[in-house]
């Protein structure tokens, strides 16, 4: 289990790069997380919903409705040119951790 | 059946409940909703299955707002503002929060209605507890309710019974030896006025009794020295109070030391006590060991002297002990015409309300008073609650379109009524305690007016009931006041208040109507009752007293100086700025005693009781009482050593005759002629008639000198004559002189505060009640803008519409006032009948008042109808 922190700071992120792949709605997001993730990542609805409309509140992804089989709307999201950016600041920020991070288990290890 | 669609419907009313989500979010949930189903069903599940799965997401839909609300924070750890605190549940928060927002919304216009109903009840919590405290008097005695005095009821011939406090002295010891429920009985009588000296300070003192040894014991006095169970034992002890210790001692212990009473009696203070309150019926400064009275008078059956009272034993009923009483009478009090036909035991606490005729030496007053504050704080209530009320309902049809939206998200109609009526009762309870800074100004103003000592008994601390009730009586005007609007607003249908609809019917008008009617009945009602009690006042103080009291010095006399006072007399008179000279028994504010009174030819059992009046030559012309008959008093006709009498027109009306000067007449045991007969003088209390007086010339009883002096001359410039002439013909007597007036200040002093009261109390009435008035007027008139708007689209004028508005109020208000007077004049009357004396009602007066009343209105609806009416039509309609 990841802790509420965690998956709260990796919302974004991850939502950015998923939504980098392409236009996306809210329930296929969900279920390519679950996929991507094995089943460790299991979000809801009620946790995503409030992530992506302050990124859209931050100008880091568009929505627009789309008509559905004739009879319902849906809403997709996809990046915005500050998404981007956006995406490139958290993957080097992440990726900046995750090798120190690294290092510091192969050092441990070597050590053992 | 399982209907997906209905199920959906279902969740989207729950969603809508929750305080973050907006119409937007609502959509794309509602999407994603759809979205997993659709998948679930894909992959097998029943629609209803994977609803239930669906919907379960969403379940904690509380969590869901904060989770909302914190994405959208910038604060960290901030809580969404829509939630109560922690530990308050959320609704009643909601119907706090709602009742804040509409308070706020009109903040003036609540703002009188809670200062309004405030004020209302710390008027009622004073008038109540001066009531209580009023009706307490001698309630301080720690055995108050165990002590009783004895009554005789004395047979007065033709007039009827004559009920008299004051017995025989061996009365109360006879009690004591006689009847096992008596545990102890003391008896008292005042002392006549005399001089008392200590080294070099001599004073007048007036409040002297003689008491027994137990009479400490058996009433509660604060002691401040000496020992109470001993101090009056021995013979020749006296106690002090603290300020008469401090006349003649200053800080010194009195214990142990000496004062002089006037027949050189040598007498030591044993104790002294605080001064007697002012809720004591029974006062006094100095206690006279009884033991130190002559034993003659003391033990005599036949001479009514001293006050008696009982203490019974704790369970002891005192109806039982008067059973045993006509026996008592037959053994000791029997076989003369003067015998009582019966006693009777009258409580403590019972005295100083006293029927008027009953004779006692503790003092009294007349309950009407008390009656008139009560009255006056309960319907200053009345007219503050009614006043709430209408107001109350006034702005609740602001609030239709609250309502509305309350019931389409799922209200109930209980769940309303608790809201509304909540409401009131909150808004009511604040204004009780907004009560207490309000009362306890209003308390100052009446110590400032009173005096501190009655002032601080009006404590609302001290009388928690009053306290209770004052809560009592706000809890039920708010929840009267809130039934109403509670049930009307209820009742509506929202559909019908979204669309637009906002009128509330016929009901809603009538009821108003019929609330502001009753308002100005109640508020013209207490205007007018306020300005009768005061004329009433003024007109008592302004009566003609039958005597002449400017320009007239007192000069109090003691048994010392009377013998010299003829030489003094004379001299007096020769003094040029002097116009006459007189002296009598009593000062002119508190009458003597009773005697009995026999007409020539009449038998012993048709005698009269009649109030007798020693006086001194000079005394009426110096008083300036009319005489209608025969002649004053006069040493030129041999006068003295012969018994005459003068009667006053209430005694000769009594007696039937009709040409009294002659007639022969015998008082108490003197036989003598009429020589005489003056008009009326008021010698008592204002509330009573004046009763027949004999006038008797007795020199010897002499208690105050009179001294009349012209208008050429004024108090300061004579009395250094007197005092000069007085060291001449009385050197070592104390010299002491007021104004008669003066005298007659303190005495109706009480009355004179009670008019400026009613004064103010009228004062505030009326502007109290043209606030409420203009209030109420302005808020259903700011309502009927939007009538008016659409009147004038329709093509009314403003004329048309100010007439219209102008017909409906005034014919209302006129109503009002025909009722109001005509129940203020029938109340008045019938109570001013308790008063011997009163003033005619004024009509005018209270025309003119309706009058006032009607120019108010008017002029608030012309102000605002005007306003409404110039305004363009448009802006009106839009005015929500």
């Amino acid at each position: 289990m990841i802790s509420k922190n965690l998956t709260a700071a990796s919302t974004k992120p991850i939502v950015l790069a998923i939504l980098r792949q392409g236009e996306n709605y809210g329930y296929q997001i969900i279920r390519s997380v679950r996929e991507i993730s094995g089943g460790e990542h299991d979000w809801s609805e009620p946790m995503l919903y409030p992530v992506l409309k302050r990124m859209e509140k931050d100008g880091l992804i568009k929505a627009k409705w789309k008509m559905v089989e004739n009879k319902r709307f849906r809403r997709y999201y996809r990046l915005s040119e500050l998404g981007h950016a956006e995406l490139e600041k958290e993957k080097t920020q992440w990726l900046t951790i995750h090798a120190a991070f690294s290092r510091l288990l192969e050092v441990k290890a070597e050590s053992r | 059946m399982f209907n997906l669609e209905e199920a959906i419907d279902r969740w989207k009313k729950a969603m809508r409940k929750s305080q973050a989500v907006q119409d937007g979010d609502l959509a794309e949930l509602e999407g994603y909703l759809r979205d997993k189903i659709e998948d679930l069903v894909g992959q097998g599940m029943s629609e209803e299955e994977a609803f239930k799965k669906a919907e379960g997401e969403f379940a904690r839909a509380d969590r869901l707002d904060a989770d909302f609300f914190r994405a959208q924070t910038r604060k960290p750890g901030r809580r969404p503002p829509w939630q109560a605190p922690r530990f308050i549940p959320s609704l009643p928060w909601n119907y706090l929060k709602s009742a804040l927002r509409h308070f706020n919304r009109q903040r003036a216009y609540s703002l009188i209605n809670i200062v309004g109903l405030a004020l209302g009840l710390a008027a009622f919590s004073l008038g109540a507890l001066t009531a209580y405290v009023g009706f307490h008097y001698d309630a301080f005695h720690k055995n108050a309710d165990r002590i009783y005095g004895v009554v005789q009821i004395l047979p007065s011939g033709v007039q009827g019974d004559q009920h008299t406090a004051v017995t025989p002295g061996p009365l109360a010891p006879a009690f004591l030896k006689e009847f096992p429920e008596v545990e102890e009985a003391v008896r008292f009588f005042p002392s006549f006025q005399r001089v008392v000296r200590f080294e070099t300070k001599k004073f007048y003192e007036d409040r002297i009794y003689y008491a027994d040894s137990r009479f400490l014991s058996l009433f509660s006095f604060d002691r401040i020295a000496g020992n109470m169970d001993t101090a009056l034992a021995e013979p020749n002890s006296v106690v002090l109070t603290e300020t008469a210790a401090a006349r003649y001692f200053g800080a010194a212990d009195p214990i142990g030391k000496h004062l002089i009473f006037v027949d050189d009696q040598d007498r030591v203070v044993t104790g002294v006590i605080k001064d007697v309150p002012f809720d004591s019926s029974l006062g006094f400064d100095f206690l006279i060991s009884l033991t130190s009275y002559p034993e003659s008078r003391l033990n005599s059956w036949r001479t009514n002297s001293s006050s008696s009272f009982v203490l019974l034993k704790r369970g002891a009923d005192p109806r039982l002990l008067e059973a045993k009483l006509p026996g008592f009478i037959a053994k000791h009090m029997s076989g003369s015409p003067d015998s009582p036909k019966g006693l009777y035991l009258l409580p403590l606490t019972s005295f100083f309300h006293r029927p008027f005729n009953l004779r006692s030496h503790l003092a009294s007053n007349s309950p009407v008073e008390l009656y008139i504050a009560i009255a006056f704080g309960f319907i200053f209530l009345l007219l503050v609650s009614v006043n709430y009320t209408s107001l109350s309902i006034a702005r609740c049809l602001n609030r239709i379109k609250e309502v509305g939206i309350r019931k389409v998200v799922g209200a109930g109609r209980n769940e309303l009524l608790i809201q509304f009526l909540g409401e009131s009762v909150f808004l009511s309870f604040t204004a009780w305690l907004l009560s207490w800074p309000i009362f306890e100004l209003l308390r100052r103003a009446y110590a400032s007016l009173f005096g501190e000592a009655e002032g601080a008994a009006l404590s609302l601390w001290k009388h928690p009931p009053i306290l209770l009730l004052a809560l009592a009586v706000a809890l039920l005007v708010g929840i009267v006041s809130g039934l109403y609007p509670a049930f009307l607003l209820s009742a509506v249908r929202p559909v019908r208040i979204l669309k637009g609809d906002l009128s509330s019917g016929k009901k809603g008008n009538r009821a108003r109507k019929i609330l502001v009617a009753v308002q100005f009945v109640i508020a013209i009602f207490l205007v007018l009752s306020s300005i009768a009690v005061r004329r009433q006042f003024d007109y008592l103080l302004g009566l003609d007293l039958g005597f002449n009291r400017t320009n007239v010095l007192v000069v109090p006399v003691s048994d010392e100086s009377r013998a010299l006072l003829g030489p003094l007399q004379d001299s007096l008179r020769r003094q040029p700025g002097i116009i006459s000279v007189g002296g009598a028994s009593y000062l002119p504010v508190k009458a003597g005693g009773q005697t009995r009174v026999l007409p020539e030819g009449a038998a012993a059992q048709d005698a009269w009781l009649m109030d007798a009046f020693p006086v001194d030559y000079g005394f009426l012309e110096t008083m300036n009482i009319g005489l209608q008959a025969g002649r004053y008093f006069s040493p030129d006709y041999a006068d003295a050593g012969q018994n005459r009498f003068i009667l006053n027109a209430a005694a000769v009306r009594q007696l039937g005759w009709a040409e009294p000067v002659g007639k022969t007449l015998t008082v108490e045991n003197r036989t003598g002629m009429v020589i005489g007969v003056v008009r009326d003088f008021h010698f008592c209390n204002l509330i009573f008639r004046i009763p027949p007086t004999v006038l008797v010339l007795s020199p010897e009883s002499n208690r105050y000198l009179f001294i009349k002096y012209a208008d050429s001359q004024s108090a300061s410039s004579i009395r250094p004559v007197v005092e000069k002439l007085w060291d001449i013909h009385a050197p070592l007597i104390p010299f002491e002189a007021w104004r008669l007036e003066n005298v007659f200040d303190e005495a109706y002093g009480d009355m004179k505060k009670m008019g400026l009261m009613f004064g103010a109390i009228g004062l505030f009435t009326i502007l109290f009640s043209c606030m409420g008035m203009l209030g109420l007027v302005s808020f259903i008139l700011n309502a009927k803008t939007k009538e008016i708007g659409i009147r004038k689209v329709l093509g009314a004028s403003a004329n048309r519409i100010l007439r219209q508005l102008m017909t409906e109020f005034v014919s209302l208000v006129a109503i009002a006032d025909a009722i109001g007077i005509a129940a203020a004049c029938w109340v008045w009357s019938k109570i001013f009948r308790l008063y011997a004396y009163s003033s005619k009602i004024q009509f005018g007066a209270y025309l003119l008042v309706a009058l006032l009343s009607l120019i108010i209105v008017g002029t608030a609806i012309l102000s605002k109808t005007l306003s409404a009416a110039r305004q363009n039509p448009v802006d009106s309609l839009k005015y929500e």
